[in-house]
């Protein structure tokens, strides 16, 4: 990232090469809508562009990029709050994208998959905001707590309860479920 | 769930997801071996874990970098190019014959008009033809006077007294 601020072009292909897809498939489970995902992706790295100049190495690059990412998503999202309905029958219905199937799947296989993948994306969209990001960024960057908060702009000890009562909630709705 | 238990509810979570170090798997281990509700709890996170672990994503589109270059190279323009940008079409087809036939318009109205320039008035034909008419006709006058004394100094047929 230094090196964008200094005006080398390549290194900002190298960023994009090396961050596009966690940004994508976080803002994915965000949204639950790949083209608004890949919308919000673009603006990211746009945002990151323009503010190159201003950019410090204080923290870690894919802490700073996961700030804006989670930023936009939850502006997004509480914009977009009136449509929830039919946010949530687009996830019902697997929305526009549907899922990779596993390789040589059984037709029983596949309906129990579908099944799960769709209890797994209504349980993810109930959660609230917050919770939804700090379990994303945890389970699917493998994030760790002080970077979660940097990224939220909260205390660990937040990012903890979130997780917290995140994984409570998801428990509840999926433990019951085989893999 | 005592305080054993709360201690270890926070790792919970780490132990499915294998984040956890060697001491501390080695601590939880022994605790889940002798306490049957985090035992469960462990369990049921585990699934929760193998279940969220389903949701893959889709690919990105093919798209997605030249248009993400295309922003940026539109980010890259300055305020009044991108202005131009948007109006352009406008100024093409529209703006550019108004503005020249306005140009053109001003310029006539400039060039035309100069009041140390006012041209003298044009002559009135009728006036000139009618003081030509009269200077003829006094012409004409005068002549038949003249007549008309020569007339009167040589009577008809007398002789000259000086021969």
């Amino acid at each position: 990232m230094l090196h964008v601020k200094a005006g080398d072009a390549e290194s900002f292909a190298v960023l994009l090469g090396k961050y596009r897809a966690p940004v994508v498939r976080f803002l994915y489970r965000m949204v639950q809508n790949q083209a608004v995902a890949e919308e919000l992706a673009q603006e990211t790295f746009l945002r990151v562009y323009r503010s190159r100049n201003a950019y410090e190495p204080a923290a870690k690059f894919a802490t700073w990029l996961f700030r804006i990412a989670s930023h936009l998503a939850l502006n997004w999202i509480r914009d977009t709050k009136d449509e929830k309905g039919q946010q949530e029958l687009d996830a019902a219905a697997g929305g526009l994208t549907p899922q990779i199937p596993a390789p040589h799947p059984s037709a029983e296989e596949s309906l129990v998959r579908e099944a799960t993948l769709d209890e797994v994306r209504k349980a993810v969209a109930a959660l609230p905001p917050a919770q939804r990001a700090a379990v994303l960024m945890h389970k699917y960057e493998e994030m760790s707590y002080s970077q979660i908060a940097r990224a939220l702009d909260i205390s660990e000890s937040a990012v903890k309860s979130l997780l917290f009562r995140a994984y409570e909630t998801l428990r509840a709705r999926l433990a019951h479920m085989e893999g | 769930m005592g305080k054993a238990c709360e201690e270890f509810r926070e790792l919970l979570v780490a132990e499915a997801a294998d984040r956890l170090s060697l001491e501390d798997q080695a601590r939880m281990r022994e605790h889940l071996a002798a306490c049957l509700g985090c035992a469960e709890l462990a369990e049921s996170q585990r699934m929760v874990w193998k279940a969220l672990d389903t949701w893959e994503t889709p690919p990105i589109s093919p798209d997605f970098n030249s248009r993400l270059i295309g922003r940026i190279e539109c980010a890259n323009l300055g305020f009044w190019e991108r202005w131009a940008g948007r109006w352009r079409p406008f100024i093409v087809h529209r703006g550019l014959p108004v503005a020249a036939a306005v140009a053109l318009t001003a310029t006539l109205l400039v060039v035309g008009y100069h009041p140390a320039r006012q041209p003298s008035p044009a002559p009135n034909p009728v006036i000139e033809n009618a003081s030509i008419g009269q200077e003829q006709s006094e012409g004409v006058l005068e002549d038949l006077e003249t007549l008309r004394d020569l007339n009167g100094i040589a009577p008809a047929g007398a002789a000259d007294p000086a021969m």
